[in-house]
């Protein structure tokens, strides 16, 4: 079920956050709720967390991950490389948190 | 080929693997693999294991399962005994699982750890279920159910049961979405589903050197090349994971690393491939054929992908899940596409194979003139048993051919044959509209649109406004390659249209949503309609 609270918290992404471990919970935050509530069916009930992977069978399908792709290039400003569209920095919002970071870094 | 002596059922074509070459890998997924001793061995201890929870010769078994090494033992299993596997979509929601296994009178369920939490809504409510298998012991509540895990299963001793199942016994059901929206069953023997395996094998001349990936999803008739012709061959089977198929760029990487000899998919999946599966950065030269089926893939995708795979054979495969397969064009080479693209033709159904004849029959089940739209209908060894507990008649069904006296099956596909005997599909029964009366094929619109240079893909849905069937709005769907507005789209649509023909509406969309197996979803995009 979503966690209304923590919902509210995620509407601004990124913003005003002090020190690395803030920035990370943060943007999990928002990468989770996107999930839970833009692309996952309501009534699938699931409580999203950071290490659930996403990419078995009954969390995103082939379109919604484009659209996940798409959302985190859209609010994180960045564009993301058809090279970097790989399992390794999808598969939970925890490894595309630390691929965003690292993207972020080099930019 | 193994043999000069066809089998006869589906389980002999895994017992005759087994004796040529037991040790070589059936099946794979990601880093598991079985080979066709450990495949044989494990299918006969799940068969015993139905057998002892008393499930009944010819009883349906559901298999609700993801793309993984479990769904070979739970195919071939359920076959080994007599008992008829139904694959069910893990996309479908819980309360439609649950009618369907009791319209079905499934008390059996083969599932996977992955799908636990969907199961565990499954037996909340009611539910027909009395035995599971491939959970986890702790991992469900219910006392009403018996529960064996996949180690259960491999821990079992058999006792050597020779295989039970003849060729006309059932051997497995299809569901199909439908145009309606209403799953209908579809019944394969395991003689449609040989000849289908042998007519494969004998087409693509595939041998038991060949790595065949499995794609679709296992609800889907996309996974027959793999499951039915792959054990036939002696060949090895790649079952794409689901991570895969969703990420192109590890995708390709899978095609390459995993050196796929033959690729057959839905042309969506092909296009994500040449969308972003930097297949420049891979080596695929190692497939010798892709094959798609299910839906038209543009001539001028085909010719992005010879780019990347010069050397490998494209071939465009038609056939409804009923029949199986029963017709394919092989693509000469390149200057073939380059010809379709330049005069904005769509790629050639080709002609039926072999154990199959076609006819184009008009409204009056008459036959039609060369050159003459007709629906198609065929004649087929691989062609379905029946549907399951439908209530629609032979007639609506069937076309009795009073010439010859044979049955055959109405694909509600139109299409047109021309004089060298190459059908090509002109669109659906019921994809043919009216506009102020006049006749309207939406294949033609979606085909022209696609044509437009920021056009990825084009979606035509006609829209019943009134009473009058004779006048349909239509609405166009397309997503883009680059920004382009809608304006310039209609300008391109109404200089290369007659005027009754342009759309009413055309939207841009991020994307066209699609159906778990892959094919557009035009029934969301009907509701898209209802709901604005």
């Amino acid at each position: 079920m979503l966690n209304k609270n923590r919902d509210s918290q995620n509407s601004v992404a990124g913003a005003n956050m002090n020190g690395n471990d803030d920035v990370n919970t943060n943007m999990e935050h928002v990468l989770c709720s996107y999930i839970m509530t833009a692309l996952l069916p309501p009534e699938c009930g699931i409580d999203l967390k950071p290490d659930d992977d996403l990419l078995s069978i009954d969390y995103l399908d082939s379109m919604q991950f484009m659209r996940l792709v798409q959302f985190t290039e859209e609010t994180y400003e960045l564009k993301i490389p058809a090279e970097d569209l790989l399992i390794e920095n999808f598969q939970t919002v925890d490894l595309l948190t630390i691929y965003l970071k690292q993207r972020m870094a080099s930019a | 080929m193994l043999t000069a002596q066809p089998p006869f059922t589906l389980v002999d074509q895994l017992v005759q693997a087994c004796e040529s070459v037991p040790e070589k890998r059936a099946f794979v997924c990601a880093e598991r693999h079985l080979s066709y001793a450990q495949l044989l061995q494990q299918s006969k201890q799940l068969s015993e294991c139905l057998n002892e929870c008393g499930v009944n010769y010819q009883e349906s078994v559901a298999l609700l399962l993801p793309r993984c090494l479990e769904a070979s033992i739970a195919t071939y299993g359920v076959m080994y005994g007599g008992h008829v596997y139904v694959p069910i979509d893990p996309a479908t929601p819980v309360e439609s699982v649950r009618l369907l296994l009791s319209d079905c009178g499934i008390r059996t369920l083969i599932t996977h750890p992955k799908l636990v939490r969907l199961v565990c809504k499954l037996v909340e409510g009611d539910h027909s279920l009395h035995t599971i298998i491939g959970l986890e012991r702790d991992s469900i509540t219910t006392s009403v159910v018996s529960l064996f895990s996949w180690s259960d299963i491999k821990a079992r001793t058999v006792t050597d049961v020779s295989p039970k199942a003849t060729s006309d016994d059932v051997a497995y059901v299809i569901h199909t979405s439908g145009s309606t929206g209403r799953p209908k069953g579809i019944v394969h023997t395991h003689h449609s589903g040989s000849s289908y395996a042998r007519l494969a094998a004998d087409t693509f001349g595939l041998t038991e050197t060949d790595i065949i990936c499995s794609h679709g999803p296992l609800h889907t008739d996309m996974c027959t090349l793999g499951f039915l012709a792959g054990p036939l061959v002696g060949a090895t089977v790649q079952i794409i994971p689901d991570a895969h198929v969703r990420v192109p760029a590890s995708l390709s990487s899978y095609i390459e690393s995993s050196k796929i000899t033959v690729w057959y998919s839905v042309p969506q999946a092909l296009v994500q491939l040449i969308n972003s599966g930097v297949l420049e950065q891979r080596d695929l030269s190692s497939l010798r054929w892709v094959i798609y089926a299910g839906e038209a893939l543009a001539p001028n995708r085909i010719l992005q992908l010879f780019e990347h795979i010069p050397a490998a054979q494209f071939c465009n495969v038609y056939g409804p899940a009923e029949t199986n397969q029963c017709m394919h064009h092989v693509i000469s080479g390149v200057d073939e596409v380059r010809t379709l693209v330049g005069d904005n033709q769509q790629v050639p159904i080709g002609s039926a194979w072999s154990e199959t004849s076609i006819l184009l029959i008009d409204e009056h089940d008459e036959p039609v003139e060369v050159g003459e739209i007709g629906e198609l209908v065929v004649k087929s060894s691989t062609l379905m048993k029946e549907y399951w507990h439908s209530n629609r008649s032979a007639s609506e069904i069937y076309f009795d051919n009073r010439e010859n006296q044979q049955r055959y099956y109405r694909t509600g596909d139109l299409a047109r044959c021309d004089i060298a005997g190459l059908y090509t599909l002109v669109g659906r029964r019921g994809r043919q509209v009216k506009v102020r009366g006049m006749r309207v094929e939406l294949d033609a619109i979606e085909l022209l649109l696609a044509q437009h240079p920021s056009v990825v893909d084009a979606v035509a849905i006609a829209e019943n406004t009134g009473a009058d069937p004779g006048n349909c709005v239509i609405r166009v769907f397309v997503t883009q390659r680059f920004d382009c507005d809608a304006s310039s789209l209609y300008e391109f649509a109404r200089t290369h249209m007659p005027p009754h023909v342009v759309p009413e509406t055309i939207s841009v969309l991020p994307e066209i949503p699609l159906t778990s197996g892959g094919k557009v979803d035009r029934l969301q995009l009907c509701a898209q309609i209802e709901a604005v």
